[in-house]
């Protein structure tokens, strides 16, 4: 089964352009990543739906969808909807949407949110207004959003180069704190995802706020905000939780918002080891 | 150094290849189990590093297994790779987030997960000179 698409003809345009782009320079890595996730997009979605059996894509491709990168998604819809006979089409694009609708309403929640604050003193003409300019005040980041486990208080349980959150056993029923933070280069040991946001302003310093989100694990509820220099890595906002007794793995997405939309999801698998295994609890 | 990659791709992952080929490295690429477990049969654990795709049809090696469409075909291989040169580092190149046999399989401490969306072809070589230090 291709995970790609068919052999390019020489003249493809996005092929091209990737291919002609040469040099260090930031600006040119920038574009350079943006025509890419659009090969990917194009290339992926295209085999997705001509080669793969039905119940398997069923079953891995919410692994390959993107969570919170909504232009990405669209994209995939767009691509799909090139082929909307087909059932494999459909399944991508009922998936799709259910993820942007997802994207939609947090945003719907936090914009009512400033709503309610503001329509007491402001017309609602106003209220949109606001609504409005906040789409455009978009701040341009390319980095990583990163998160890793330390015991409350004190050491680092997972996250590390020694303690890779990816492998790493929590002890059960101790007290601890996810960290959250941005920085530009992948960290080593800590679970990270690519964030770029190209089609904002360019500022030295960058806002953005964080909501921890689990089924199985008790959070806060509550979005905490980071103000940073987008080339320096950020402080980090703490989000704290306790293990469970028994032994499993938990799920949690760390949501990164942006003026007020849902930019990246971060999934996080958290491990607990069963009773008396794992790092010590304290 | 020479590098075996294991991809049913054509494109974008011409665009690797051809980084990788730029950067010095001598690439043998191979488009399905078959044609990976025939190039380490025939040269033995001769590659400094081997790039393989975690989706890929089956071939007649894994035909009878259950490679669910060939979403699993990676895993079988990268098994079947362990076996035979268990030294060799391993960087499995994915479109799939949180799959459990590369969670396990980046356990080991030369093995490692790049996902294509998010490394474009020139930060894949930066990961391959990490990996080979």
């Amino acid at each position: 089964m291709s995970e790609g698409g068919s052999e390019k003809a020489p003249d493809d345009p996005l092929g091209s352009a990737y291919q002609a782009l040469k040099g260090d320079d930031p600006l040119i890595q920038n574009v350079k990543q943006h025509i890419w996730r659009r090969l990917w997009v194009r290339d992926n979605v295209e085999a997705w739906i001509t080669s793969t059996d039905l119940p398997a894509l069923s079953k891995y491709l919410h692994r390959a969808l993107p969570q919170g990168d909504v232009e990405l998604l669209e994209e995939i819809k767009m691509v799909a909807e090139k082929f909307s006979n087909s059932p494999h089409a459909f399944f991508i694009i009922g998936l799709v949407n259910e993820r942007l609708e997802r994207c939609h309403s947090m945003n719907v929640d936090l914009v009512n949110q400033q709503s309610t604050v503001t329509s007491s003193s402001f017309a609602s003409s106003e209220v949109l207004k606001m609504r409005q300019t906040a789409a455009k005040t978009r701040e341009n980041y390319n980095g990583q959003l990163c998160a890793g486990v330390k015991r409350f208080g004190g050491d680092w349980l997972a996250g590390t180069p020694d303690l890779p959150g990816e492998t790493t056993l929590l002890p059960p029923k101790t007290h601890c704190q996810l960290e959250v933070w941005m920085q530009p280069e992948r960290p080593d040991g800590a679970w990270s995802d690519k964030l770029l946001i190209e089609t904002g302003r360019e500022e030295d310093w960058v806002n953005f706020s964080f909501e921890v989100d689990c089924a199985t694990l008790h959070f806060p509820y509550g979005r905490k905000s980071l103000r940073f220099h987008r080339r320096k890595k950020s402080d980090s906002v703490i989000f704290d939780f306790v293990t469970p007794k028994n032994k499993g793995e938990h799920l949690l997405y760390v949501h990164a918002f942006q003026d007020p939309a849902l930019v990246k999801s971060l999934l996080v698998i958290l491990k607990v080891a069963a009773p008396g295994h794992g790092i010590a609890p304290h | 150094m020479k590098i075996l990659f294991i991809d049913d791709d054509k494109a974008p992952i011409r665009y690797y290849l051809e980084e990788l080929k730029d950067a010095g490295f001598d690439v043998t690429h191979c488009r399905n189990p078959d044609e990976a477990l025939d190039a380490l049969e025939e040269e033995g654990c001769v590659f400094g590093l081997i790039i393989l795709d975690s989706a890929m049809p089956p071939g007649k090696r894994y035909a009878d297994s259950n490679t669910e469409e060939g979403l699993t075909t990676g895993n079988f291989l990268f098994r079947d790779i362990r076996e035979r040169c268990p030294d060799t580092p391993i960087l499995i190149l994915t479109n799939f987030a949180g799959l459990d046999w590369i969670r396990k399989a980046s356990e080991c401490s030369n093995v490692c997960e790049v996902r294509k969306l998010d490394v474009m072809p020139f930060e894949l070589v930066e990961r391959v000179r990490q990996m080979i230090k």
